[in-house]
């Protein structure tokens, strides 16, 4: 539905996008997931057609956005990080505006504004101006605006950025309902939500992809080895010892146990990739009477695994 | 055209929704009266044309702080980015803005018919030709700063630098001449060219020159040229 190939960027000398290709295939929702600067937005404004590529290739539908600008930009609903509204228009007479400017047909257009009204919840404001509505239903006036022409891409920048706790959540609902009759492509710098909503992420650090897959394999692939916590009761010191000895352990780290007055020591444990070594540290430890307490796998959240790319990459660059 | 009228009348939609077109009519009207009791009511030889004349000066301050907010703002509210991402040509848009702004142009001027109506009902001397022809050069040389102001807004994303610089456009093309006679030359002539009132001047009198018609279109060219130009270029930065 969506391809980047090779898409570049700048703005003067500054950096926008380098080299980023990426695909989007119909149905899917992709969150673009990096921090502030990263490049999201710009990649998104190339996508929407706001900005032009300087070199690459961006296909939507197998149109070239440069060439059939007007075909693409049909098929798209955009909503900016800061949604573009007139606040001197009603609500009403907004999504009008947008329709027409969307080349829905004159007779269709009625149609279109009450159902985007209904489905966003805002056909009690409808008569109101959009200057008098508090963020959350500006946002929603965004979104129907975004969807009046049923386009079949929706390119939602930051999207939840700015909305309190219960806002943000319904948002998340929204997106998720509009999901089943759209491609959405999104872009957040918040992991949890990207990991909430999306299929598949595309990491960005400094104008570039870093990673692109689903967002549990990205978090198994970037662990390099399982990571286990555990509590043992027993003298720290040699408890440690007796864990550094067993086959497949690459790094034990000594932490602070856990809970008030507890007894004994707890370790993280990092094993060599591939290796099991939960069995082998219960007999041991058993071996050298020092009951195991807890036993637990850490699974690396989409978090870490973002800072550990982006460390990465700078390791890199500096190397 | 179907963009092109979309466009215009969200313009003008908004102009009254919000208290501009409101402010802007109430202190023209207040100035037009003001012009026609001091060369009409209360003088010696009361003169229309003088009058007209009078409210194309006005122009020259009105027309920039009428234009100014016109892309300006929406470059700042980002509402820009809805109208680029829209399938709508940026000659579309800029069109669409400078007929918006038009239309509610030659409201104002039909507020202003009331004077020489006036004047024919008391009985003054009157001349229905040259009237007619003093408001066609009044659309035009409205149109010309409208264009030009239209151009100054997308100079700038604040409205008050975009209202600056068109009020140096219209006002320069006022006074071009001053300086046009004591140069001399080639450079005078451009000069002398330039100034608006010399153009304005036959229309007053009666006459439909092409020559003027070609300078006011001119104008009106070039300002929705330059408009559209820096809304092409900026993409590109």
């Amino acid at each position: 539905m969506i391809r980047f190939e090779h898409v570049t960027k700048r703005y003067g000398p500054r950096r926008g996008v380098e080299d980023v290709s990426f695909e989007v295939r119909r149905g899917e929702i992709v969150g673009l997931l990096g921090p502030n600067g990263a490049g999201k937005t710009t990649t998104l404004r190339l996508l929407t057609g706001y900005l032009p590529p300087m070199s690459g290739r961006i296909l939507v539908d197998g149109l070239d956005i440069e060439e059939e600008p007007f075909a693409v930009r049909r098929r798209i609903g955009y909503l900016p990080d800061n949604p573009p509204l007139y606040p001197e228009m009603t609500v009403r007479a907004y999504l009008h505006f947008a329709a027409a400017l969307r080349d829905v047909p004159g007779r269709l257009r009625a149609a279109r504004v009450d159902a985007a009204l209904e489905r966003f919840g805002l056909g009690d404001v409808a008569g109101r101006l959009i200057g008098r509505l508090s963020r959350g239903y500006r946002q929603r006036v965004g979104l129907a605006q975004a969807v009046v022409h049923d386009p079949d891409v929706l390119v939602l920048d930051e999207p939840t950025v700015g909305l309190d706790p219960r806002q943000v959540s319904e948002m998340r609902e929204t997106i998720r309902s509009l999901a089943r009759d759209h491609t959405i492509v999104f872009s957040s710098h918040i992991l949890s939500e990207v990991q909430a909503l999306c299929e598949r992420v595309v990491i960005l650090h400094e104008g570039r992809v870093v990673a692109e897959d689903r967002p549990e394999t990205l978090a198994r692939a970037l662990e390099s080895g399982e990571t286990l916590f555990l509590e043992v009761a027993a003298d720290a010191e040699r408890a440690e010892a007796v864990l550094r000895a067993v086959p497949g352990v690459a790094s034990v780290t000594r932490l602070k146990p856990r809970g008030a007055g507890a007894a004994g020591a707890a370790f993280r444990v990092q094993a060599e990739p591939g290796r099991d070594v939960r069995e082998d540290l219960f007999y041991r430890l058993a071996d050298a009477r020092m009951p195991l307490l807890t036993l637990q796998r850490d699974t690396m959240s989409l978090e870490e695994v973002f800072l550990k790319l982006t460390q990465e990459e700078e390791a890199a660059a500096r190397g | 055209m179907g963009k092109v009228w979309t466009v215009a009348r969200r313009e003008l939609g908004s102009y009254f929704t919000s208290p501009t077109a409101y402010v802007l009519l109430a202190v023209f009207a207040a100035i037009c009266g003001y012009f026609f009791v001091t060369l009409v009511v209360v003088s010696s030889a009361p003169d229309v044309s003088g009058l007209l004349g009078n409210v194309a000066l006005l122009f020259v301050f009105i027309a920039p702080v009428w234009t100014m907010r016109l892309l300006s703002e929406e470059r700042r509210a980002g509402t820009e980015e809805l109208i680029l991402t829209s399938p709508v040509s940026p000659w579309q848009w800029v069109a669409g803005k400078f007929l918006g702004t038009l239309v509610l142009y030659l409201a104002f001027l039909v507020v202003t018919l009331v004077y020489p109506l006036a004047v024919w009902h008391y009985g003054g001397s009157f001349d229905w030709h040259a009237m007619l022809t003093t408001y066609l050069g009044l659309v035009l040389l409205g149109a010309a700063f409208l264009s030009l102001g239209l151009w100054a807004s997308s100079l700038s994303d604040n409205p008050v630098v975009a209202g600056m610089i068109g009020f140096g456009f219209t006002l320069l093309l006022w006074l071009a001449d001053w300086l046009g006679g004591s140069v001399g030359g080639r450079l005078g002539d451009v000069l002398n060219y330039l100034a608006v009132y010399r153009h304005l001047w036959d229309f007053v009198r009666g006459v439909i020159d092409t020559q003027h018609l070609i300078y006011f279109g001119s104008l009106i060219f070039a300002g929705l040229f330059f408009a559209v130009r820096s809304i092409e270029a900026r993409r590109w930065t």
